[in-house]
C-alpha cells in the first residue's frame, strides 16, 4: 500500500509541478460547456442535455492525455524500463496513474456541474446527480484504456498528435459537442462505433433527456468495448516486457 | 512525504466532490423559491354570483390566499385584504379543456381565455416531468397547468405519425405491456390509443392490439382513452372496456345498441364538436375569430388558424349535424360528456375554442349548467383532479370572473372581467394593432422570361408534402417564357399536395390589391392555390381551381382566401392535390390585380 501511496503521491506532485500539461484538460470542458450551453444558447433549454455530454467530454481529456502522452514519454525516456527494474510492482505504476486520473477527472467535472447547476438552471434530483457522476466517473475506464494503448504503441511525438485526433474525433463523432441527431445519417452510424456515444447516451438516459434510447444496448456495447480495450492493453503491455 | 500528498489529495478531492454533489440544485429547491415568491396577502372577492362547478350559489364572498381558496361564505371579514366588488358578476372555476395538443405557447395563450388546465391528448414526452412539477405548485404562473397522455399508441404510418414528432409506434398485442410501461415511466397521466381500422387514409393498430393496450393500462391503474372516427370502431373498443372516447364519431347516427353499451360500460365522451365543425367546413372558427370578446386577445397565429380552418374543403366522414345528434342522444342516456376543443387543429385556437365548444354542447342539448360542468367539475372527476374544477375551500384558486351569468346564456363565458391563476390575476391586455410590412414593389409575381425570381423578389421553387411527412413529389423547369411543373401526388399524406410556389424573404403588404390572377394549362383536373402570410403555422388558406389543357386565365378574389393576412404576405403556391395522380402543367403571368 505504501508503495502505491508513494507512487500516486509522486504522480500528483508531477502533475502539480507541471501544470501547463494538466490545466488545459481541466479548463477546456467547462469553458466549452459555458460557451455552448449557457452563453450561445438562446433558450437555455439545452443545459441539461449538454451537461450529460460535456461531462463525458470532461472525462476524456485527463484519461486519454494523462495516459497516452504520459506513458509514451516515460517509455521513450527509458523511465518505464527503470520502473520495471525497480522494486515497485507494475500495478503500482498503472494504479497510481489511474487514481491520479480519477482525481483529475473529478476536478474537471466539478466546474462543469457548478456551471450547470448555478448558471444553467439545471435542477436534478439528488440521486440523479449522484447517478450522473457515477456514469461520468465510470467513463474514465474505457478512455484510460484507450490512452494506455496509445501510450504503449506510439512514440512521444506521435502520441501527442494521435491522442489529439482520437480525443477530438471521439468528442465530435460521439455527439459530445453537438447532439448526434443533428448529424447526417452516415455520421450517425459512425457514432455508434465510438465509446463516447454510448457513454453519452447512458448519461442522457440518467438525466432523462428527450429522445428514445435503449440503455441496455448502450451498456452492453460499452462493456464489450471496454473488455476488448482491456485485452488489447494487456497484449501491448506484454510486448513492453520483451 | 509522497504518501501524505496522496492521502491529502484523495481525501480533499473526494470531500470537495461530495460537497458539490450535495449542493447542486434539485427541482425541490426551485419549487421552494417559487413558493417564496407567492404573495401571502389575502384577496377577497365580494358579493359574487357563483357557479361552483356543480351548482349555482347566490351572493358569496371568496377569500384567496397563497394560491388557494381559503374561505367561502356570506359577509366574510378579512383584515388587510385587497377587495374586488363582484356585485352582478359571476365567478366560475377556471375552465378545463379536456382535449388539446399543447404545443409551443399553448399554455400561455389559453389562460387568456379563462382556461387554466389542459388535458393534452398527445405531446412529446419530454414535457411531462416539468409540467407535473408545475401543476402541483401554487406559485404565481401566467400559464395553464397540463395533464397529458404523452406519447400516443398508433401503428407505424398511422394517425399521429404525420406531425413531425417521433412516435414510439406499436404493431402487435405482445408489445402492449412494454409500450404502456414506457408511458408510465415517462409520466403519462393516462393512455391514448388511435384506433381507426376503417379509415381510408390511415393505417391503424388492429383490434387485438388495442384491447391489449387497454388491458395493460388498466393493470397499472391508468385510464385508456381512444381516438375513433367511426361508430363501428367505437363499439369495438367499448366491448374492450375503453374508459373514454376523445371524439364523437360523426359518420353515422348513434344506434340504440351503442347507447345501451355506452350506458353499461360507463364510458365518457369528449365530443370535440368545434374541430368536427371545422372539418365539416362549417366556418364557425371564422365567426369565433371575429367575436369582439375573443378577437382582441387572440395571438396573430391563433387568429389566422381560426380563420383558415381546413381551407375550403370538407373532409369526408365529418357531419356536424350527425355529431350534434349523437352527443344529444348519449347525453340524454346519461353518458358523461366533457368539453374539449382539440386545439390547435385547423379552425380552433387555444382557449378561445373552449367557449365555442360550450356553445356547441348547448346546441347538442346540454343545459348551460350541464355545459359548464362539462368544462369544470366533470372533467376533474373523470381525470381524478382533486385540486381543481370546483370552487371549494382548499382548491387551487383558478377562477374566472364573468361580467354576465353563463347559466342564463352560455355565451357569457366569453365576457371575462378577470382571470385568476394560482390566486393571482392574469394580465389580459388586448393585442395592439398588428404592424404592416412594406408595400409590395411590383404586383408581378412571375417573370418567367428571365429566371425564377420575380421583380418583387418572390423566388419560385417546387413545393410538396414531403415537408409534412407525405410522399408526393414535384419538379419545375423554366419553359419557353413560362414555368413547367411536373408532379406526382401520393395519397399517403392526409392532405397531399405537390406543385410550384413563390416565396419572398420579407413579408410584404398587398392590401392595395384585391385579386390574384395567372395563366395556366395542364392535365385536366382540380388544382389548389395556397397563400402564406403572417404568423400562420397550420394549413394555409386555399382556393380550388379547374385547369384544362388549353391556356386559360384564372382570377381569384383575395378575400376568399380565408385567414390571409394581406398586410404580411410572403408566398403562394399553385399545386395539384388532394386528388392523387400525375399532373403536368404550365404557369405564366402570375400577378396581383387592384
Amino acid at each position: 500500500m505504501s508503495v502505491f501511496a508513494n507512487e500516486t503521491g509522486a504522480e500528483i506532485l508531477k502533475a502539480v509541478r507541471a501544470p501547463e500539461f494538466i490545466f488545459p484538460t481541466l479548463l477546456m470542458p467547462c469553458a466549452f460547456y459555458a460557451l455552448f450551453a449557457i452563453v450561445l444558447s438562446n433558450s437555455g433549454s439545452n443545459a441539461t442535455y449538454l451537461l450529460a455530454t460535456y461531462g463525458v467530454f470532461a472525462v476524456m481529456g485527463p484519461s486519454i492525455f494523462g495516459f497516452g502522452v504520459g506513458v509514451s514519454t516515460e517509455r521513450e525516456r527509458g523511465w518505464l524500463q527503470l520502473k520495471r527494474a525497480g522494486p515497485a510492482p507494475a500495478y503500482a505504476y498503472i494504479g497510481a496513474k489511474l487514481v491520479t486520473t480519477l482525481l483529475f477527472v473529478m476536478l474537471a467535472l466539478i466546474p462543469v456541474y457548478l456551471i450547470a447547476g448555478f448558471a444553467g438552471g439545471v435542477a436534478l434530483a439528488r440521486g440523479t446527480w449522484f447517478a450522473l457522476f457515477a456514469i461520468h466517473l465510470a467513463a474514465t475506464v474505457p478512455f484510460v484504456l484507450i490512452g494506455i494503448n496509445l501510450g504503449f504503441t506510439l512514440g512521444s511525438s506521435g502520441a501527442v498528435a494521435i491522442s489529439n485526433i482520437v480525443f477530438l474525433g471521439l468528442a465530435v463523432l460521439g455527439g459530445l459537442w453537438f447532439p448526434v441527431f443533428a448529424f447526417p445519417s452516415a455520421m450517425q452510424t459512425l457514432a455508434t462505433f465510438t465509446p463516447s456515444f454510448h457513454l453519452a447516451e447512458l448519461a442522457l438516459a440518467v438525466v432523462g433527456a428527450p429522445g428514445e434510447r435503449t440503455s441496455s444496448t448502450n451498456a452492453l456495447t460499452i462493456s464489450i468495448m471496454t473488455l476488448s480495450l482491456l485485452v488489447l492493453s494487456l497484449w501491448t503491455w506484454s510486448r513492453q516486457k520483451q | 512525504m509522497l504518501a501524505k500528498i496522496f492521502y491529502n489529495s484523495v481525501i480533499g478531492i473526494i470531500i470537495l466532490m461530495l460537497t458539490v454533489l450535495m449542493l447542486l440544485p434539485t427541482p425541490a429547491d426551485l419549487a421552494t423559491v417559487g413558493q417564496q415568491n407567492n404573495n401571502s396577502k389575502s384577496l377577497l372577492i365580494k358579493n359574487a354570483s357563483v357557479f361552483n362547478g356543480e351548482e349555482a350559489l347566490a351572493r358569496q364572498d371568496i377569500e384567496i390566499r397563497d394560491g388557494l381558496i381559503q374561505q367561502i361564505g356570506s359577509d366574510l371579514v378579512v383584515s388587510d385584504a385587497e377587495t374586488i366588488d363582484a356585485h352582478g358578476k359571476t365567478l366560475i372555476p377556471g375552465l378545463i379543456d379536456a382535449h388539446t395538443h399543447s404545443f409551443a405557447n399553448a399554455l400561455g395563450a389559453t389562460v387568456k381565455f379563462g382556461v387554466t388546465t389542459h388535458i393534452d391528448m398527445f405531446s412529446h414526452p419530454s414535457i411531462l416531468t416539468p409540467e407535473k412539477e408545475k401543476r402541483v405548485s401554487v406559485a404565481q404562473s401566467s400559464e395553464a397547468d397540463l395533464f397529458s397522455a404523452g406519447m400516443l399508441a398508433t401503428i407505424e404510418g398511422g394517425h399521429g405519425t404525420q406531425f413531425g414528432i417521433q412516435v414510439d409506434t406499436i404493431n402487435s398485442p405482445d408489445q402492449a405491456k412494454q409500450w404502456v410501461a414506457r408511458r408510465a415511466q415517462e409520466g403519462s397521466d393516462f393512455i391514448k390509443i388511435v384506433y381507426m381500422p376503417y379509415s381510408s387514409h390511415f393505417k391503424s393498430i388492429d383490434r387485438a392490439t388495442a384491447a391489449a393496450i387497454i388491458d395493460a393500462a388498466h393493470e397499472i391503474g391508468l385510464q385508456a382513452l381512444a381516438h375513433v372516427s367511426s361508430q363501428r370502431a367505437a363499439r369495438e373498443l367499448l366491448e374492450h372496456d375503453v374508459d373514454g372516447l376523445v371524439h364523437i364519431f360523426a359518420d353515422k347516427k348513434v344506434s340504440d345498441e351503442f347507447i345501451k353499451l355506452a350506458q353499461s360500460s360507463n364510458v365518457f365522451v369528449i365530443p370535440t364538436l368545434a374541430v368536427i365543425a371545422s372539418a365539416a367546413n362549417e366556418s364557425l372558427g371564422m365567426r369565433l375569430a371575429d367575436d369582439p370578446l375573443i378577437k382582441p386577445f387572440l395571438a396573430p397565429d391563433q387568429y389566422q388558424q381560426l380563420q383558415s380552418g381546413y381551407g375550403d374543403q370538407k373532409i369526408p366522414g365529418f357531419e356536424l349535424s350527425i355529431a350534434l345528434h349523437n352527443v344529444k342522444k348519449l347525453h340524454q342516456a346519461g353518458v358523461t360528456i366533457l368539453a374539449g376543443s382539440d386545439a390547435a387543429n385547423p379552425g380552433t385556437a387555444y382557449g378561445a375554442s373552449v367557449h365555442q365548444e360550450l356553445r356547441l354542447l348547448r346546441r347538442a342539448g346540454l343545459s348551460p349548467k350541464e355545459a359548464l360542468r362539462a368544462a369544470t367539475m366533470s372533467v376533474a372527476d373523470t381525470f381524478n383532479l382533486t385540486d381543481r374544477g370546483r370552487i371549494e375551500v382548499g382548491m387551487k384558486a383558478d377562477l374566472v370572473l364573468l361580467n354576465a351569468n353563463p347559466l342564463t346564456d352560455i355565451i357569457a363565458t366569453r365576457d371575462i372581467y378577470t382571470i385568476f391563476k394560482n390566486g393571482q390575476e392574469i394580465e389580459r391586455e388586448p393585442n395592439s394593432k398588428q404592424s404592416l410590412a412594406n408595400d409590395i414593389v411590383d404586383p408581378n409575381l412571375s417573370a418567367f422570361e428571365d429566371g425564377l425570381t420575380s421583380p418583387s423578389a418572390f423566388a419560385w421553387s417546387k413545393t410538396d408534402d414531403t415537408m409534412a411527412g407525405g410522399q408526393s413529389s414535384a419538379s419545375i423547369a423554366l419553359g419557353n417564357k413560362h414555368l413547367s411543373v411536373n408532379v406526382t401526388v401520393d395519397p399517403k399524406f392526409m392532405f397531399p399536395w405537390a406543385g410550384a410556389g413563390a416565396f419572398t424573404q420579407d413579408a410584404v403588404n398587398i392590401s392595395p390589391y384585391s385579386r390574384l390572377t395567372f395563366r395556366v394549362r395542364g392535365t385536366n383536373g382540380r388544382y389548389r392555390v395556397m397563400v402564406f402570410s403572417g404568423a400562420q403555422t397550420g394549413a394555409p388558406p386555399s382556393q380550388s381551381v379547374e385547369v384544362s389543357d388549353t391556356w386559360s386565365t384564372i382570377t381569384l378574389e383575395l378575400e376568399n382566401f380565408r385567414g390571409l393576412d394581406v398586410g404580411n404576405f410572403y408566398g403562394l403556391a399553385i399545386v395539384a392535390g388532394p386528388e392523387q395522380g400525375e399532373f403536368k402543367y404550365q404557369l405564366d403571368d402570375v400577378k396581383l390585380l387592384p
